[in-house]
């Protein structure tokens, strides 16, 4: 006789589950007619279908909670971060709709593997104990690993692609170390175990060896100092759609995790871990951002910048893992960072067109003479990175930097306002060349509609989210972001 | 404990070899010698399922890898040029630590032999059962995942194999377009395209 376990919702998994089904369908129609649009159609309908599921699990929560034992974890954080995840992979499908001008819908695996990482993505924000968290890592990078090698006969692509993979592989093998290590000290994988474990007794130097481990193996995903040097040049050397994914979601996917590792499974009598985070943070705002301002490519510019915003996102994660602020600035940070992000490389990705080297600055001289609209839009979303007020990323780093002072943290804090304004610096320059510079020749941009209207979403997005930052936070903070927070 | 000794020594001895054999395919099966005997002595151990596994997926799935590895790379008896140099001696170096550092642990901790009824309660779960039960019961979750997991690798790989097809067909395109120059160019070796 069938038993099935305690505790077995499926409402929670269902967004999972859509993205399976949805990829599954991809695979089996590109059997058939290979045909770029037709994968993106079905990755388009299935992504809708799961973000009804994800909104649903946002609204009302409680009606999942934990499932499966206490393997997947449904609250405010992780049902906001999944709703992030989907809306960066739909408008990653819309930049690569157009197959013949984006070149990596060639193949009919390109949009079963996007859904699949997506999927590996909202295993790991969902994740409750390190068995899921790990295993949606990996389905998440192996995805990875093979988009961005995916151009073919591009040198630049397959160097992107084989670093990414062996450094990852890397970066996995640590965090499993860790994991291992942990289980040796507490005697569990679940979160809510190994903090209750820890908080104890004094944790012997096998559960800080783990937690370092772990720390380690998150913030080479999320791309923390000293290991972010895979970024720029995998960023670089990635089909620009491709770039825009994993900028967002990875993101996304690994700082949930982050969030979920340090406020449950670390609690606030274990300050070393704290520390730890608290330099790595350091070291990525001054790293990121001085690294940025010698770049005169935009992804490479871009994958600095990313490395910036990880520092902020940083300093959310830290507040929020002692206790000292609420999770939900990291959720509001991370889904705006998505619209901006991938709105910039939305752009990037238009201006790009044929040329490999297309995004050099010079490319970008007298884009506001020849094509308005995309000039607006890269300069609302430059400027939202960049933190100027009303736009959305001013609202998200000046969450962060709140919640560092209220934790205690004013040194780290006052470094990061610090580092804003030298991010104004390496933003606004191509802002310049975009308005003030002109034009050395006639600019052509990709013919791509689908690319257009994800350029126009992601405004959009950027725009209300800066003019409404209370409605997001709000359903995030009301859906209660549930973190069992150790006190 | 004598048939104990029996095996370590049989695991032991392979182990050295793997290490030491020059030819690659010496010591895979060098190595097959000592998943062997591992499988009896987890059999001396009364755990049946365990040495069941241990025979099916290690000493014949991953050896049946390992072979078609050696074999796809060619590899022969030939040392391999030491590109890095420091390599060998740091192996050495970690090696040595690792064993002082299994030592101390002994030195510290003794271990004596443990009493039959306190083995038999550490396997208790191990049978085919008791497997189960973790797997499909608890673990169900990350089963799947493992399944999802393999499913993506597998798309990943073809999409990425399938690249190379596309570069072939589209040099072949290439040679048919250059036409009278070129009317019979042969497809380049091993890159046909996959039917689908």
């Amino acid at each position: 006789m069938i038993v099935p376990p305690d505790g077995l919702v499926l409402g929670g998994i269902a967004p999972a589950l859509t993205l399976l089904v949805a990829a599954a369908t991809a695979l089996i129609l590109g059997t058939v007619r290979a045909d770029a649009r037709q994968g993106g159609a079905v990755a388009l309908l299935g992504l809708a279908a799961a973000a009804v599921f994800a909104v649903r699990n946002l609204v009302d929560p409680g009606a999942h909670g934990a499932t499966f034992g206490v393997q997947w974890v449904v609250d405010g954080a992780s049902a906001g971060l999944a709703v992030a995840i989907l809306v960066g992979t739909f408008l990653a499908v819309l930049l690569s709709w157009d197959a013949p001008v984006a070149r990596v819908g060639d193949r009919p695996e390109f949009h079963p593997l996007l859904l699949l990482a997506a999927t590996g993505g909202i295993a790991m924000v969902h994740a409750g104990d390190f068995v899921v968290l790990l295993l949606g890592l990996e389905i998440l990078s192996l995805s990875v690993y093979a988009l961005s090698a995916w151009r073919t006969g591009v040198r630049e692509g397959e160097e992107a692609g084989m670093k990414y993979f062996l450094l990852g592989a890397f970066a996995s093998a640590i965090l499993i170390y860790g994991v291992a290590l942990t289980y040796g000290a507490t005697g569990a994988f679940d979160f809510a175990s190994i903090g209750a474990a820890l908080a104890a007794g004094a944790p012997g130097p096998l559960a800080l060896l783990g937690g370092a481990f772990v720390l380690v193996g998150l913030g080479f995903k999320v791309s923390f100092a000293p290991f972010h040097q895979w970024a720029p040049d995998v960023y670089t050397g990635a089909p620009t759609p491709v770039t825009a994914f994993m900028s967002v979601v990875v993101k996304v996917a690994a700082f949930g995790a982050l969030l979920r590792v340090a406020s449950e499974a670390w609690p606030a009598t274990v300050p070393s871990l704290d520390l730890m985070l608290a330099i790595l943070v350091a070291l990525t705002l001054v790293v990121g951002n001085l690294g940025a301002l010698l770049q005169s490519g935009a992804k490479r510019m871009l994958g600095y910048s990313a490395v910036a915003h990880a520092g902020y996102l940083g300093l959310a994660v830290l507040a929020a893992g002692q206790g000292l602020a609420s999770p939900t600035t990291v959720v509001w940070y991370l889904l705006a960072y998505t619209f901006m992000n991938l709105g910039a490389f939305a752009v990037t990705h238009l201006v790009m067109h044929d040329d490999p080297q297309g995004d050099r600055i010079e490319a970008w001289q007298g884009l506001g003479a020849r094509k308005p609209g995309l000039a607006i839009a890269m300069t609302l979303f430059l400027f939202s990175l960049a933190g100027f007020p009303p736009l959305a990323g001013f609202f998200g780093k000046a969450l962060a930097v709140r919640a560092a002072f209220d934790a205690g943290w004013s040194s780290l804090a006052v470094l990061a306002l610090l580092a804003a304004v030298v991010a104004v610096v390496y933003y606004t320059r191509f802002v310049f060349a975009m308005w003030f510079a002109r034009a050395p020749r006639a600019i052509e941009v990709a013919p791509s509609d689908a690319a257009r209207w994800a350029v126009g979403l992601a405004a959009a997005g950027t725009v209300a989210m800066g003019l409404f930052p209370d409605v997001w936070y709000a359903l995030v903070e009301g859906a209660g972001a549930a973190l069992a927070l150790v006190p | 404990m004598l048939a104990f000794a029996a095996i370590a020594t049989v695991m032991l001895i392979g182990a050295i070899g793997v290490v030491t054999l020059r030819q690659p395919v010496h010591a895979a099966l060098s190595l097959v010698g000592t998943l062997l005997a591992l499988a009896i002595a987890y059999v001396q151990l009364n755990a049946g399922f365990l040495a069941a596994i241990q025979v099916i997926v290690y000493a014949g799935a991953i050896m049946v890898l390992f072979l078609f590895v050696i074999m796809l790379l060619a590899l022969d008896g030939e040392a391999p040029a030491p590109s890095l140099t420091w390599l060998r001696p740091a192996a050495w170096g970690a090696g040595a630590l690792a064993l002082v550092a299994v030592l101390a642990v002994l030195a510290r901790d003794p271990i004596g032999p443990a009493s039959p009824a306190a083995l038999l309660e550490v396997f208790a779960g191990s049978g085919a059962e008791g497997v189960a039960d973790q797997l499909f019961g608890p673990m169900v979750l990350s089963f799947h995942l493992v399944g999802v997991l393999l499913l993506t690798g597998i798309v990943a790989a073809v999409g990425l194999v399938q690249r190379r097809a596309g570069q072939a067909a589209e040099a072949r395109a290439r040679a048919g377009r250059a036409g009278a120059d070129a009317p019979d160019a042969p497809p380049l070796p091993g890159r046909e395209p996959v039917e689908v």
